[in-house]
C-alpha cells in the first residue's frame, strides 16, 4: 500500500516539474523548493550518521580518541559564520581547510593532470610501429601542440608557428567541442527516457490495475 | 586585524606548505603520520562545513518566512521538507522508514525529472542556436553528428562504419583537445594554489 | 515554401518539447530492440573483472546522485554481478551521500527491480551472498582526498562503522584488509565532479598505486579518454552505451532451463533504442534549422536587394 502511495507522489511531483515546460507555475515551484529541502534533510541525516556518529561521537564517549575534539572545535567555530558578530572566528578554520586543500591539490594536479599528460603525449612516429599508429601519434603530438599555442595569448597569433598552428588549434578544439556536445545529448536524454517509463509503466499501469 | 587576515593568512601557508611536503613523505615517517591524522581531522571539519550550507539555507528560508516574503509558501515547503527528513533521518535512521521512503518516492524522482528537462532543452537550443555559419561550426556539428550516431544501435545499422569513426575521433582528436585544455587547467589551477598559499589571493576570507 | 521556412524559424519551442516527448513515449510502447555490438572498451573492462581473483578485496566506490543513476546503475550491476561471480571480496563506499541509498537499491532492488543479489543467487543456485563475508557497504564519507590519505592509514579508523551502524572489524570481510594498498582495485563510478578525476586518480592510484578503473557518464566521458591513453585508468565505461554493452557479454546458463543468456534486460535494450530515436530526431532537428538558415540567408538578401 506504502509503494503505491509512493508512486502516486513520485508521479504527481515528476509530473508538477514537467508542467514548467509549458510554463512556470505554483507547482513546479513547489516541486522544486521541496527537491532543495529534501536534499538538505538527507545531506543532514547522512553527515550525522556517517560522520558525526562514528568519527566524532563514538571516539570521544568511549574515550578511544579524545584528539577529535580538535577538529570538532575548529568545525564548530566554522559554523559561526552564521552569526555576524562571531563570524571572524571561522576564518580559523577556513583558512586550514582551503591551504591544506590548496597545498594536495596543487601536487595531486601536477602529478596527474601535468606530468603524466605530458609524458603521455611523447609518443614515437617512427620505430617499430605501423603507419596507422604512427598517424595517430602524430595526429595527437600535433593535436595537443597546436591546442596550446591556441591558448598562448602572449604573443599575437601570426606566422607559420603561432598563425597556423593556432587555426589547427582551434580545429582540434572544435571536434573535442562537437564530441561533447555529441555524447551531452545521450546523457541527457537518459534521464528523460528514466522519467517517461517510470510514468508509463509503473504509475500508468498502477492505475490500470 | 591579527585575527582577521593575519592569522588566517599563517595558517593558511603552514597547511598549504605541510601538506605539500606531506604529499611526498614516505610511509612510516613522522611526517606522514602527521599528514594522515590532519586529513582524518579535515574530514571532521568538511562536514561542519557541509552543515553550514545547509544552515545557511535553513537560515535565508526562515528569514523569508518571519519577513512575510511573497515566495514565503515556499519557502515553509523548502523548511518542511528539510526537518522532517533530517528529523526522522537522525532518529529512526537512512535507510530504512520514512527517510528512506522520502528517499525513494521524493528525493529520487525529483532529481531525476530536474535534470531530464535538460533534454528539452538541449534539443531546442539545437533547433534554435546551431547553425553551420562558419567552417569551424560546420567541423563541430559535423562532429556532433559523427559521435551521435556512432553511439547508439540505429547509428552502426544504418553504416557499421559510425561507431570506429566516432571512437577513433574520441579517443584521439578529442582527447588531443581534452588534454590541451586539461593541461591549460592544470597549469591554472597550481598557480592558483600557489597564490592562495602564499597569500596573494585572499578572497576565500570573504572580504573585509 | 517560404511560408514554411518561416513558421519553422519561428515556431514554439513547447512543440519541439511535444515532439520529443511523443518520441520517447512511442518508442517506449514499441521498441525496435535493435542489435547491439559488444565494442572493444567493453570487452576490455570484462577483461579487468575477470582479473580479479577469488578473495581478492575490491572498493566499488558509488560516487553518483540519482540524477547519474539511468547511466551508472547498469554499469554497477554488470561490476557487481561479474565480482560475485569471482568471488570477490566487495567492499561499497561513496563520497556522495545518495551513494550508499543507491548502492542498496542496486543490490537489493527497488520496486519491480529484483536488485543484483537475486538476480545473482537466481543464476547461481549453489551460492548464497553474505553481508560482511561477500560484500559490505560501508557508507559515505566527505572530505574526498583525505578520506583516501586516511584510508592509507587505517580504513577500520575512518570507517568504524558501516552503513547500518555496527562495527566493521566484527566482519569476516575485513580479514587482512588494514589500509587502501591492500586493496587489488577500485572501480569507481563517478556522476560528476568529486569521484574518479577528482579523488580516485590523483590519491589511489598516483600518490598509492592502486589500480583504479570506472564509469562515468556519457556527458563527462570525452574527457576521460586522455586519462586511459596515458595508463592512469586501466578502463573506462563511457555512459549508458558502454554499460549496455558490457550487460550483453556478460553472459549466464539459465540453471532452471539450460539456456545460455546475458545480463541485458528487454528494459535497457529498450531504452537504447529510444537514444536512437531522440538522437535521429534531433539530428533532423539541426538540419531543417540550418536549412531555414541557408534559405534566409539565400532568398532574404535576394528579397532586401
Amino acid at each position: 500500500m506504502s509503494e503505491i502511495i509512493g508512486i502516486n507522489i513520485a508521479a504527481i511531483l515528476t509530473l508538477g516539474i514537467y508542467s514548467f515546460l509549458y510554463e512556470d507555475n505554483f507547482a513546479y515551484k513547489i516541486a522544486e523548493y521541496l527537491f532543495v529541502g529534501t536534499s538538505a534533510g538527507y545531506a543532514m541525516a547522512r553527515q550525522y550518521h556517517s560522520i558525526i556518529v562514528p568519527n566524532v561521537w563514538t571516539p570521544i564517549s568511549t574515550g578511544t580518541d579524545y584528539y577529535v575534539i580538535i577538529p570538532t572545535v575548529l568545525g564548530l567555530l566554522m559554523l559561526t559564520m552564521l552569526v555576524p558578530s562571531l563570524s571572524v572566528l571561522s576564518r580559523i578554520p577556513i583558512s586550514i581547510v582551503v591551504g591544506f586543500g590548496a597545498g594536495m591539490g596543487a601536487m595531486a594536479v601536477v602529478q596527474t593532470d601535468i606530468i603524466p599528460q605530458i609524458s603521455a603525449t611523447m609518443l614515437p612516429l617512427w620505430s617499430n610501429i605501423s603507419w596507422t599508429v604512427a598517424l595517430n601519434n602524430f595526429i595527437i603530438i600535433g593535436g595537443v601542440i597546436c591546442s596550446l599555442i591556441y591558448f598562448f595569448f602572449s604573443t599575437e597569433h601570426k606566422g607559420l608557428v603561432f598563425g597556423t598552428g593556432s587555426q589547427i588549434g582551434i580545429m582540434f578544439l572544435m571536434v573535442t567541442f562537437g564530441a561533447q556536445f555529441g555524447t551531452t545529448i545521450m546523457g541527457r536524454v537518459q534521464l528523460l527516457i528514466n522519467r517517461c517509463d517510470f510514468l508509463l509503466n509503473d504509475w500508468v499501469s498502477l492505475l490500470f490495475k | 586585524m591579527f585575527l582577521r587576515k593575519t592569522l588566517p593568512m599563517m595558517l593558511c601557508f603552514c597547511c598549504g606548505v605541510f601538506a605539500m611536503f606531506g604529499f611526498f613523505a614516505a610511509e612510516g615517517t613522522k611526517l606522514n603520520i602527521y599528514y594522515e591524522n590532519f586529513a582524518k581531522w579535515l574530514m571532521i571539519i568538511a562536514t561542519f562545513a557541509m552543515l553550514l550550507g545547509i544552515g545557511n539555507l535553513l537560515r535565508v528560508n526562515t528569514l523569508k518566512i518571519l519577513k512575510n516574503h511573497p515566495d514565503k509558501i515556499y519557502c515553509a515547503m523548502l523548511l518542511a521538507g528539510a526537518l522532517i527528513t533530517a528529523g526522522f533521518g537522525i532518529l529512526q535512521g537512512i535507510d530504512k522508514g520514512v527517510c528512506m521512503y522520502i528517499f525513494n518516492y521524493i528525493l529520487t524522482p525529483l532529481q531525476k525529472t530536474m535534470f531530464s528537462l535538460l533534454a528539452f532543452f538541449v534539443a531546442s537550443a539545437a533547433f534554435r542556436a546551431f547553425r553551420a555559419k562558419s567552417f569551424e561550426s560546420t567541423v563541430l556539428l559535423i562532429t556532433a553528428f559523427i559521435v551521435m550516431l556512432g553511439r547508439v544501435p540505429i547509428g552502426t545499422s544504418i553504416w557499421p562504419g559510425f561507431a570506429s569513426i566516432s571512437e577513433w575521433i574520441l579517443s584521439t582528436v578529442n582527447m588531443a583537445g581534452s588534454r590541451a585544455i586539461t593541461l591549460g587547467a592544470a597549469v591554472g589551477a597550481t598557480a592558483a594554489a600557489l597564490k592562495i598559499i602564499l597569500g596573494i589571493e585572499t578572497k576565500y576570507l570573504g572580504g573585509e | 515554401m517560404e511560408i514554411i521556412f518561416k513558421f519553422l524559424k519561428n515556431i514554439d519551442r513547447r512543440i519541439i518539447f511535444l515532439i520529443i516527448a511523443i518520441a520517447v513515449i512511442v518508442t517506449l510502447k514499441a521498441p525496435m530492440y535493435l542489435p547491439l555490438s559488444v565494442s572493444k572498451n567493453a570487452n576490455g573492462f570484462l577483461g579487468l573483472l575477470d582479473a580479479v581473483q577469488e578473495g581478492d578485496p575490491v572498493i566499488v566506490s558509488f560516487d553518483y546522485a540519482a540524477s547519474g543513476e539511468p547511466e551508472l546503475k547498469p554499469m554497477a550491476q554488470a561490476i557487481l554481478y561479474r565480482l560475485f561471480e569471482r568471488k570477490a571480496r566487495v567492499f561499497m563506499m561513496a563520497f556522495w551521500d545518495q551513494g550508499p541509498g543507491l548502492a542498496d537499491n542496486t543490490l537489493n532492488g527497488k520496486g519491480q527491480d529484483e536488485g543484483i543479489i537475486k538476480k545473482f543467487e537466481r543464476n547461481n543456485p549453489g551460492r548464497k551472498l553474505e553481508y560482511g563475508k561477500d560484500y559490505i557497504n560501508l557508507g559515505y564519507k566527505v572530505g574526498a582526498s583525505n578520506v583516501i590519505i586516511a584510508m592509507n592509514k587505517s580504513v577500520m579508523d575512518i570507517f568504524s562503522k558501516d552503513n547500518t551502524g555496527k562495527p566493521i572489524e566484527e566482519f569476516p570481510i575485513m580479514k587482512g584488509v588494514e589500509k587502501l594498498k591492500d586493496f587489488k582495485r577500485v572501480f569507481a563510478l563517478t556522476g560528476g565532479n568529486n569521484g574518479l578525476l577528482d579523488i580516485w586518480l590523483p590519491f589511489a592510484r598516483q600518490q598509492y598505486q592502486v589500480p583504479v578503473c570506472g564509469g562515468c557518464t556519457s556527458v563527462s566521458a570525452p574527457q576521460f579518454y586522455q586519462y586511459m591513453q596515458s595508463k592512469q585508468l586501466d578502463g573506462l565505461l563511457d555512459g549508458f552505451k558502454t554499460a549496455a554493452e558490457l550487460l550483453k557479454a556478460i553472459e549466464y546458463t539459465d540453471p532452471a532451463t539450460g539456456k545460455k543468456g546475458d545480463l541485458l534486460s528487454k528494459d535497457i535494450h529498450r531504452i537504447a533504442d529510444v537514444q536512437s530515436v531522440v538522437h535521429i530526431i534531433i539530428i533532423i532537428f539541426i538540419l531543417i534549422a540550418n536549412a531555414t538558415y541557408f534559405y534566409e540567408k539565400k532568398y532574404g538578401r535576394a528579397n532586401n536587394q
